[in-house]
């Protein structure tokens, strides 16, 4: 029998004999009455269980149950009652999930996670901790029941979930979970905001929290309406090309960011790793050697930046030494320095989306005791300390595509 | 066009109130001003629906409202105290005109209840309005909250049994962890002399309990090897308590009430008894439920009885979250005949 999805309402082609088709419902659904039978392939199911349907047929659904997933078996449409669900990621890793105010979604799974530490308080006889949730989990049921129901106007309704947002940071915290970053006293997506405002939200939410519990309810906003939204920039490198002559010898190129004023880089390393003949390292990676350096503050662009790639080669000892010689002997060595003030970027690229096209000239260090600040001589143009490589290797060009993105 | 003849009758026959009215919504510039004319609309509208104008009186009805026949022009009269408690309302409710429908739902509460109370006149109609504000609205709200989890229907009490086993059993485990961290009990001797203290634990595998007297009372844990005596659980006949225990017969002993609801004894060897005097009711509920689980016999003291109260409701609050607002049945629904096939075709996940 084959398992492709079926649309609803349609037959499942080259089989006459089936009359009555499966129509398929995704949706999520409270259990309202226990469930037990001798039906062939029923669940077993409790008051107040969560089942996910996958499909209907003939006053049964075909599911399971949330607590364990793996075991699919059907029950009677009567037993449960239907909550209105958005699927997204439709086929093998779908998700359904019940259309509500996300902050009651919180609210539900945050109680549930408590009640299980809750029971444990008890063994353990923490008798003042024990009471005070107790109290507190009351509290919330009550608050997420008036949100249900719906009754209340706006303003009273942002008054009871941020009273809902206090005490459920206040249970996180005393016993031991994690702070929940909140805008607007909902959960933050993790995947859609970056580190850096992430990281500000944290902080903010921390000190409220501290600010309620030291004294008492306080009527202080958490995220008011004239909080600023931090502006953060990216700037992305794409590597065209590596011009590379006669060396013949694997190299990798890390590219950062570093600061001239501070003289210090302040971002990683972006590797790209390139064959004896100046392409990547993995076919795969043709055209795709890039890199997003994320989160840049406007505080960050003013600085004294620069785009610095250093060149390792693996291989010979000196350049110099004989090409033969046991081939197994492979040594890393600094070969050379490029370098892009962000400044010159900036003055070439108006518009914020515009990509264009760069070229930084290799250097190599004249004396190998420079070249942990080959960059910062490069920079300053002390002709002395660095060189263009010399005529017998070649010229080496780094082409670069930078734009920055906001 | 009702609604058009009640705002004009308002406009004439109570003139201050509605200046006040409208001269303080235009007058509002934060969103909160409540509409007047969509208002009066919709208010006409419900205070038919209430009332049923328009429709055939029914013949075994015998409800009237005898405030009605007081004024001649009792409907207007009526909607002029309602559009004020609107207003009212609104302002107390802090509306926008999002919240419309939400305010309307509220006055209309608030109307039913009042006419529920058939007040004889328009004054007395007006004075029942008064108490019920919107702040009593909202506790009446609150009770009806309260008693919803006053749950009855036959599902929940086949789940409250089912789940009341595994709490017990967390019942038994805290009161045995109690014992294994010990107390301190007080020997009381007839010569009115200093109180000497002795303490009992549990040891973790539970299988002993340890004893020995100390010198003073304990400030933190005492640990199973300074106790000097031992007396293993296996050898543990029965639990006594109250004015059964040994040394509560004793003549001499002191026979006050309060030691008597806290002494218990054990019995072991047949006629060896330890005897405890426990130092509060918390203790002495601990203990003797302890004693019970150990002996394989049922948990009876108060505090078993509150906290299974306690724990149970927690929990049957807890499982019961996401059937917030919807309709439990009183008795399992019918369950349909099987399936002419089990092909099922739909298999993700």
């Amino acid at each position: 029998m084959s398992e492709e999805p079926l649309a609803p309402g349609t037959k499942q082609p080259g089989i006459m004999s089936r009359l009555l088709p499966h129509r398929q419902v995704r949706c999520r659904a409270g259990v309202i009455c226990n469930f037990r039978s001798s039906t062939c392939q029923a669940l077993v199911l409790e008051i107040g269980e969560t089942v996910q349907i996958l499909e209907k047929s003939e006053g049964w659904y075909r599911g399971f149950s949330t607590k364990k997933p793996s075991i699919k078996g059907i029950f009677p449409v009567s037993y449960v009652h239907l909550k209105k669900s958005t699927v997204t990621n439709r086929g093998l890793c779908e998700t359904v999930v019940p259309l509500e105010d996300p902050i009651i979604t919180e609210t539900t799974s945050t109680l549930q996670e408590w009640g299980v530490l809750w029971k444990q308080l008890y063994v353990k006889h923490k008798v003042d901790l024990f009471h005070k949730l107790r109290h507190v989990m009351n509290e919330l049921i009550d608050l997420r029941r008036q949100l249900i129901q719906g009754h209340l106007a706006q303003d009273q309704t942002r008054e009871i979930k941020r009273h809902i947002t206090v005490r459920l940071d206040w249970g996180n915290e005393h016993l031991g979970l994690d702070l929940v970053p909140r805008k607007e006293f909902e959960m933050v997506d993790q995947d859609q905001i970056s580190i850096s405002e992430l990281h500000k939200l944290h902080i903010s939410s921390r000190h409220c929290g501290q600010q309620s519990t030291t004294q008492g309810d306080s009527t202080r906003q958490r995220h008011g309406d004239g909080c600023r939204v931090p502006v953060s920039h990216h700037l992305f490198i794409n590597l065209k090309s590596f011009t590379y002559n006669s060396i013949s010898e694997d190299a990798d190129v890390f590219f950062s960011l570093y600061d001239t004023r501070e003289a210090k880089q302040i971002s990683e390393k972006f590797m790209v790793k390139l064959n004896k003949n100046g392409g990547p390292k993995n076919p795969e990676k043709v055209d795709r050697l890039c890199a997003l350096f994320t989160d840049l503050s406007s505080k960050d662009l003013k600085r004294d930046l620069y785009i610095v790639a250093h060149v390792i080669r693996t291989g010979r000892m000196l350049l110099n030494d004989s090409k033969k010689g046991p081939p197994h002997v492979q040594y890393r060595r600094p070969y050379g320095c490029a370098v892009l003030a962000m400044s010159d970027v900036f003055h070439t690229i108006t518009d914020l989306k515009e990509e264009k096209d760069f070229v930084l000239k290799v250097y190599t260090c004249n004396n190998e005791n420079e070249w942990h600040q080959i960059q910062e001589n490069i920079i300053r143009k002390s002709n002395t300390k660095y060189s263009a490589p010399s005529t017998n290797y070649g010229k080496y060009d780094v082409y670069t595509d930078l734009g920055p993105h906001v | 066009m009702l609604a058009l003849d009640n705002m004009l009758y308002f406009a004439r026959h109570h003139q201050d109130a509605y200046i006040r009215i409208v001269l303080e919504n235009s007058s509002r510039e934060d969103k909160h001003e409540c509409p007047f004319g969509r208002s009066s609309i919709e208010l006409t509208k419900m205070l038919c629906e209430i009332l049923k104008v328009g429709e055939l009186p029914s013949e075994n009805c015998h409800d009237f409202h005898p405030m009605f026949f007081t004024h001649d022009r009792s409907f207007e009269e009526f909607f002029c105290i309602c559009i004020q408690l609107l207003n009212k309302t609104w302002k107390e409710m802090r509306a926008t005109s999002e919240d419309f429908n939400k305010v309307m739902q509220v006055v209309r509460e608030q109307i039913m209840r009042a006419l529920t109370l058939k007040p004889n006149s328009l004054d007395q109609f007006k004075s029942r309005l008064q108490n019920l504000s919107y702040t009593e609205i909202l506790k009446i709200r609150q009770s009806e909250r309260m008693n919803q989890e006053d749950f009855q229907s036959r599902p929940i009490l086949e789940l409250r049994e089912k789940i009341q086993p595994e709490i017990m059993e967390l019942i038994k485990q805290q009161r045995l962890n109690r014992l294994c961290d010990g107390t301190c009990f007080r020997k009381i001797s007839s010569r009115r002399r200093q109180d000497k203290f002795w303490y009992c634990r549990l040891s973790p595998n539970h299988k002993v309990l340890h004893y020995g007297d100390l010198e003073e009372s304990p400030q933190g844990e005492v640990p199973h090897d300074s106790l000097q005596d031992k007396l293993p659980v296996a050898d543990i006949k029965a639990v006594i308590t109250g004015k059964d225990c040994p040394h509560m017969k004793e003549k001499g002993a002191l026979k006050q009430n309060k030691v008597l609801e806290l002494a218990f004894s054990v019995l072991y060897e047949s006629d060896e008894y330890l005897n405890f005097i426990a130092p509060d009711k918390h203790e002495y509920c601990v203990w003797t439920d302890g004693l019970n689980a150990l002996l394989g016999k049922e948990m009876t003291s108060d505090y078993t009885k509150s906290d299974m109260d306690t724990l149970l409701s927690m929990e049957m609050k807890l499982r019961l979250l996401d059937l917030e607002n919807i309709q439990i049945p009183e008795a399992p629904p019918p369950i349909p005949k099987e399936p002419s096939n089990y092909d099922f075709v739909y298999d993700c996940n």
